[in-house]
């Protein structure tokens, strides 16, 4: 189930705070059930860290080779 | 780079009554240059010039400083100052009050103000450096900006000890020969303290708001310590050039926030870039002309404007720049989990009245330099001051009026 739709991608590489978690909280409201939200940032957002365990998000982090990072997000639930 | 973590903030009105008081000092600088900006530029050791610096140094600088840090070192350092709502009060009156006496003693001349400026600055000093030692000594957290914000702290301690040990030998209650102090008063001030504090915030800020590369681990690790090292240094050896070490260890930092923001991903630039641009240049050419002033080549214009472009062109510069990102920031994340709709970060602010803010802010310090070899530049120095206060003012109160207006909305009273 969880893999079966695409990510919704936010791509805050060139984005200012706090245009990176604005777009973000956007895309979890249009979340289905099952699909994941894949940001991709410069630095660990932790205001949105905050914010996302406090309203029922779980997310992983992937630190990538250029220095980026790969935020997975999905509902606690799925 | 190191995480922050926003769960520990204090309110936004613990900083921002700091950060929206320290205008005010830009206003009162602006006054003193047009009443008596003549007598500023005939030596830094007239009444007036100290009088002016320490409206810069001990009231703008030290009401952002201590602002920033409230926030700063549970966001950064995971340092959580005991009751900060209630600490906040007493520090901040105490701080500017102690400002404003400290001002007046120095340009009246008046043995009461000293007194009194000693009484207020110690105390606010004593009841926040303790309070923050504790935090910062108890926290788990290992960052560059928590050693660098240990060593400023310590720094601030020893230039206020030394500032009110002086202030005391101005008002006639101790022997004159303390006021030798004053180069290691300045050196700790400026470098240790305000240099580290802004390497600290620059750690985190810098990327963060410019997105540049991190600064690079071997700088960030012993930034702050070479700084108390060459303190040490200046303090202990008998000779000007033992001041050369700090001179350079302060124009290293400049050099590498200026590569930082060369390698910036995003190509366009902001107010915040401009204002952090001109006061590494600044800085950069403070350091340079900081040696011709310590070995006392160039006559009296040459340190008073080290002092002006160091204090003016590079705290101020930086101070405005974070202020613009940091007041907007802080107030947004308030409002995020408590209204429906924030309005965008970049709409709380006017862009364009920002923008005047530069151009004024770039010709002050333009005229305030050219006033060190013709005096009358003061005028047009003293009106420039005035309106960058009301500019940065304006612009503070304006994001706090729509963080006000925005919560008024889901609380209606």
């Amino acid at each position: 189930m969880s893999d079966q739709l695409p990510p919704i991608v936010v791509d805050a590489r060139h984005l200012l705070p706090p245009e990176p978690m604005e777009r973000t909280l956007e895309a979890l409201d249009e979340l289905k059930p099952g699909q994941a939200v894949l940001l991709m940032i410069p630095r660990q957002p932790a205001p949105l860290f905050d914010m996302l365990r406090n309203n029922g998000y779980t997310y992983t982090v992937e630190s990538q080779p250029d220095g980026m990072f790969h935020i997975h997000i999905r509902h606690e639930a799925d | 780079m190191q995480a922050l973590s926003f769960e520990q903030a204090p309110p936004p009105f613990v900083p921002l009554r700091f950060f929206l008081t320290a205008p005010v000092f830009l206003l009162m600088a602006g006054v003193l240059l047009l009443a008596d900006g003549q007598v500023a530029m005939a030596s830094r050791w007239t009444p007036t010039a100290l009088a002016l610096t320490h409206l810069m140094t001990a009231g703008f600088m030290l009401q952002v400083m201590l602002g920033a840090l409230f926030q700063l070192m549970p966001v950064a350092a995971g340092a959580n100052l005991w009751r900060p709502r209630l600490l906040a009060m007493p520090v901040h009156l105490l701080s500017a009050v102690g400002a404003v006496l400290l001002v007046l003693g120095f340009h009246h001349q008046i043995a009461w103000a000293y007194q009194g400026a000693v009484v207020a600055l110690g105390a606010s000093v004593l009841l926040f450096f303790p309070a923050a030692m504790i935090a910062l000594w108890r926290t788990p957290g290992r960052s560059h900006s928590l050693v660098a914000i240990r060593i400023a702290l310590l720094a601030l301690f020893f230039a206020v000890l030394a500032g009110v040990t002086m202030a005391l030998a101005r008002a006639g209650i101790i022997d004159t020969w303390w006021l030798r102090l004053s180069p290691g008063h300045v050196a700790l001030g400026l470098g240790g303290w305000g240099g580290v504090l802004v390497a600290a915030a620059g750690y985190l800020v810098v990327p963060m708001f410019q997105l540049t590369p991190a600064y690079p681990v071997w700088f960030a690790r012993s930034f702050a310590g070479a700084v108390a090292v060459a303190i040490g240094v200046g303090v202990v050896v008998p000779h000007a050039a033992a001041w050369l070490p700090l001179v350079g260890v302060i124009a290293l930092f400049a050099a590498v926030t200026v590569d930082r923001q060369q390698r910036r991903r995003r190509a366009k630039v902001d107010a915040t870039y401009h204002f952090w641009r001109l006061a590494m240049g600044c800085t950069l050419a403070a350091c340079a002309l900081a040696v011709p002033a310590m070995f006392q080549w160039g006559g009296n214009a040459v340190p008073i404007a080290v002092g002006i472009l160091a204090i003016l062109g590079g705290f101020v510069s930086v101070i405005a720049g974070m202020l613009y990102k940091i007041v907007p920031f802080i107030l947004w994340l308030y409002l995020q989990p408590r209204v429906k709709g924030v309005p965008p970060m970049t709409r709380m602010l006017n862009e364009r009245w920002v923008t005047w803010h530069w151009r004024c802010h770039v010709a002050l310090v333009g005229v305030c330099v050219l006033a060190t070899v013709w005096w009358p530049m003061v005028y047009p120095a003293g009106v420039l001051m005035i309106a960058c206060g009301l500019l940065l003012g304006g612009q503070l109160l304006r994001v706090v009026g729509h963080a006000r207006a925005a919560l008024r909305r889901v609380q209606p009273s």
